[in-house]
């Protein structure tokens, strides 16, 4: 059976306020991107999938299983937080075959799994060294390897790249694309290099909200046309900013190179661009939510 | 996946610098309070002293007794020791009257009378006085007497020399050659002698094991959130119960394990003796004892400890536990000699003999073993409940949701 | 430096950092007429209740002066600023000792309007050096091992101890010899108190 995950009109409260607001997502096995700003509601729809908050209104199913069954759930899903560590004086080995026994793992299974993972995150020769001595980038590879330890069907990774430098960037992207190719991997993040480099389907959340669903392809679609870039006076800049969608600025001597957003061309010295990512998201949550 | 947590919790444990500390103090409390005790060797004939042990004596028990009651009454002021810390008690007048007509009954003196005896008894001594012991009227029973000093203790508040745990305490005298001989041979026939010595060993350690085992549970529970690792433990597949027992398992299996290599000590102890004094000693007496007497307050304590601080994410076990072992050292002062077991956490018994006082309370203590353990294991479910439910968003003191809640959004 | 600044951080003890910990103290001290005697005590019995139980409230308050910043990551950001993290400990270090010092008056005030009869003023400064020093203690195994709980755990050990072999083994840093009406063991442990505060305080600011 196919992995797949149904989430039908799901409303989830903190006390009084509303986190998610009527989310209708189905996903497919592959990379799947969740963008959104911070304190759209990305890691609380992560953490309901991942049995760690109980749903408040709708449905969820992962593979068929539903989201209150957490016993069959966290069989079936591997959970990587943006914030985590381990106990410091453990070795990486040490932690890992903790979490291994907790996954229902046995002694066999531990000792054939840990050094394919440890190698396929590139921590082997690291195994015997104390977590508290790992830099932030290793971190984060041995807690992929934790997330996947137990062979999940689905892999929730929140904001996995936050923090790394670009090299180790591009080494977790690719492998997380490695690990999506007969997985569900979820991906939260709200760099949109990484959603460019790896998903095909993404969703967008904007204050708890799905406010797109589709292929990183249409998303771009929608900024077509919608993309300029000018090179103007620095004392024309903050009229510019008070118009239009500004996504990036590069000072030129006195002038700034700037890329904007706008429905149709502004003024002569304007070019058209091809838009990329980035300017469709900033479409997504300025422009077009202004025509709406 | 149940053993090899424990086992793997047990190695933790090892690791950590609490539990050296833990061990470290159990040392140094066994070293210091029980390193000179020496193993009882058959009283001889004239010796200048053979120790004291509270009368049995029911004559000695009342006239010490009615003394002191006649001196507070006559001073109008009563020293109580509800927790072992003195507190005076001033009875309003219908008590005083009525302490006065017991009194009466049981002097077979007025009240009038009374008084006039204590002072001339005070008139007539200079300086640091003792009490004067007062004679029980004649025909006085032993039954009727307790009945009536209980009375007084309840009129009181508790915790006066009259009530039943400080009663034989007023009949302390000094043990003779006969009183001696007969607790050596109940020690070697009745306890086997390691018996004794074991049960000493375990009023000693009882005492800080009525609190060192919550600071080991407190810090292992508050690990998880401290290295941020909670919720890479919580999406696991390990059932919640899984997680809380092996772990709970794994701390008192640990928390024994110096107690029994400790004992072997004085174990070796009374076999030298033994051997050289032809007697037959039970081998086991130690681990009977660690098992029954000392299991169950660590068993309770660290049920404690883990349930307050999964319940509260905080250190607030320490403080609670701290205040309940407290209470329970300084109540057991009382009937520290054993046979006065009740319902304390830290049932004492500060002396290899008295097997008598043993024997008679042993039911009691059988009562007061059984439920503690039954309680401990109630905790630990109701832990383990805890854990299922904050595992699953809910209950989270610290977290976001209650969080958001207070605040106006 | 300026005092506003001392005031501001102080403010912020109060207000976000010990609440708890005050109302602690407090029903630890109300709770003491239901298990002992505070009325009509002599010297003797007064010296135990304040130095065997009121003393224990500095172990409450003292060693959570490094609390707020338990998580390593607060350490190093509130390290990197201006201000000394050792003077900011200092700060609720003494704010705190302050409080304690109120609470311990008001507490032996209650004790003379109680009828109790004893040396006020030298069993104030006996019990309130003993607070210090349980406290003190607590901070320094705290500052040492980075565990509160081992804070915690050492100075009621001490006690245990203490209770246990009396002055066999701790001679002049016996904290409970007021009881025999003697208060030089206190110089030393006020002394004792100040050396393991300092420590505490000194181990933990440095920066690794």
């Amino acid at each position: 059976m196919s992995a797949e995950i149904r989430i039908k009109g799901l409303n989830q409260y903190y006390g009084k306020k509303q986190a998610l607001k009527n989310v209708n997502l189905t996903i497919e096995t592959g990379m799947f991107g969740l963008l959104g700003r911070n304190g759209a509601g990305k890691t609380t729809l992560m953490k309901v999938l991942a049995t760690l908050l109980p749903k408040s209104e709708g449905s969820v199913t992962i593979c068929g299983k539903n989201v209150e069954d957490a016993a069959k759930i966290r069989k079936i899903v591997g959970y990587l937080p943006q914030e985590f560590s381990m106990y410091g004086n453990m070795t990486v080995y040490e932690a890992m075959d903790y979490l291994g026994v907790l996954s229902g793992l046995s002694k066999s299974q531990r000792k054939q799994r840990i050094p394919k993972l440890l190698c396929k995150v590139n921590l082997q020769e690291d195994q015997k060294k104390k977590v508290k001595t790992l830099s932030g980038g290793m971190k984060r590879r041995l807690g992929i390897a934790q997330a996947i330890l137990h062979n999940p069907k689905v892999l929730i990774v929140d904001e996995p790249t936050a923090g790394l430098d670009p090299e180790e960037r591009v080494r977790f992207r690719n492998l997380l694309c490695e690990i999506a190719e007969e997985r569900i991997v979820i991906l939260s993040t709200h760099i949109v290099g990484d959603i460019e480099a790896t998903c095909e389907e993404i969703a967008v959340l904007d204050e708890g909200c799905v406010i797109y669903q589709g292929t990183v392809a249409e998303l771009i679609k929608m900024a077509e046309g919608k993309v300029y870039s000018a090179e103007i006076s620095k004392k024309e800049l903050d009229l510019l900013k008070k118009r239009y969608v500004v996504t990036s600025m590069l000072t030129l001597g006195n002038n700034v190179m700037v890329r904007f957003i706008a429905d149709r061309k502004p003024f002569d010295s304007a070019k058209l661009c091809e838009a990329g990512v980035e300017d469709a998201y900033m479409y997504l949550m300025h422009g077009k939510r202004g025509e709406d | 996946m149940f053993g090899q947590l424990f086992l793997k919790e047990c190695r933790e444990t090892a690791r950590s610098l609490i539990y050296w500390i833990l061990v470290g103090i159990m040392l140094f409390f066994f070293a210091t309070q029980l390193g000179e005790t020496e193993i009882a060797r058959e009283p001889e004939k004239g010796q200048e002293s053979y120790g004291m042990h509270q009368s049995e004596d029911p004559d000695v028990i009342m006239r010490n007794t009615l003394g002191t009651l006649a001196d507070e009454y006559y001073r109008e002021s009563y020293t109580t020791y509800p927790i072992g810390f003195a507190k005076t008690v001033k009875p309003d007048k219908k008590e005083q009257k009525r302490i006065g007509e017991i009194l009466e009954e049981a002097t077979g003196l007025d009240q009038g009378e009374i008084k006039k005896t204590m002072e001339e008894y005070y008139g007539s001594v200079t300086g640091l006085v003792a009490e004067m012991p007062m004679e029980p009227v004649d025909g006085l029973t032993y039954k009727r007497f307790k009945e009536l000093m209980k009375e007084v203790d309840e009129l009181l508040g508790g915790g006066s020399h009259y009530g039943e745990q400080y009663l034989a305490a007023n009949g302390i005298e000094p043990m003779t050659y006969e009183d001696a001989i007969k607790e050596y041979h109940l020690l070697v026939e009745k306890d086997g002698l390691s018996g004794g010595y074991a049960r000493l060993f375990s009023d000693y350690m009882v005492i800080i094991l009525g609190i060192l085992p919550v600071f080991l549970a407190t810090t292992r529970e508050m690990r998880d959130r401290r290295a941020k690792m909670q919720e890479l433990i919580y999406t696991r597949r390990a059932k919640s119960g899984t997680i809380v027992v092996s772990r709970y398992l794994s701390m008192i299996v640990m928390t024994l394990l110096p107690l029994f290599l400790l004992s072997f000590l004085p174990l070796a102890e009374c076999i030298k003796v033994a051997a050289s004094d032809g007697i037959r000693i039970d081998h086991l007496a130690y681990a009977k004892y660690i098992l029954g007497w000392l299991l169950p307050t660590v068993m309770i304590v660290t049920a404690v400890g883990m349930f307050l601080t999964d319940l509260t994410d905080t250190a607030a076990a320490v403080l609670v536990q701290g205040v309940w072992w407290f209470v329970s050292v300084f109540t057991g002062v009382q009937g520290i000699d054993g046979g006065a077991y009740g319902w304390n956490l830290i049932p004492r018994h500060n002396t290899e003999l008295n097997y008598k006082g043993f024997h008679d309370g042993f039911v009691q203590l059988v009562s007061n073993r059984v439920l503690y353990v039954s309680f401990a294991i109630i905790i630990v479910a109701l832990t383990v409940g805890i854990y299922s439910q904050k595992r699953r968003g809910r209950l989270n003191v610290r977290g976001k949701i209650l969080a958001d809640r207070k605040s106006k959004s | 430096m300026s005092v506003e600044r001392y005031w501001q951080i102080e403010k912020v003890n109060l207000k976000h950092n010990i609440p708890v910990h005050l109302l602690v103290c407090l029903a630890l001290l109300c709770l003491s007429p239901l298990l002992m005697g505070v009325s009509n005590l002599e010297a003797e019995d007064t010296a135990k209740v304040l130095e065997m139980y009121v003393a224990l409230i500095g172990i409450v308050l003292i060693p959570p002066v490094f609390l707020p910043e338990q998580n390593r990551e607060i350490r190093e950001l509130v390290g990197s600023k201006y201000m000394n993290s050792a003077a900011v400990y200092c700060i609720r270090l003494l704010g705190n000792i302050v409080i304690l010092a109120l609470f311990l008056g008001g507490y032996v005030w209650m004790l003379t309007r109680n009828g109790c009869h004893f040396p006020v003023v030298k069993y104030y400064f006996g019990a309130y050096a003993g607070m210090l020093f349980f406290g003190a203690l607590g901070l320094f195994c705290y500052g040492a091992s980075d565990n509160i709980i081992i804070g915690y755990m050492v100075p009621i050990f001490y006690y245990v101890a203490a209770v246990g072999s009396g002055d066999k083994y701790l001679k002049i840093f016996y904290p409970f010899s007021m009881v025999k009406d003697s208060l030089v063991e206190k110089g030393y442990l006020l002394l004792a108190a100040v050396v393991l505060a300092v420590s505490g305080i000194w181990l933990r600011s440095r920066k690794n």
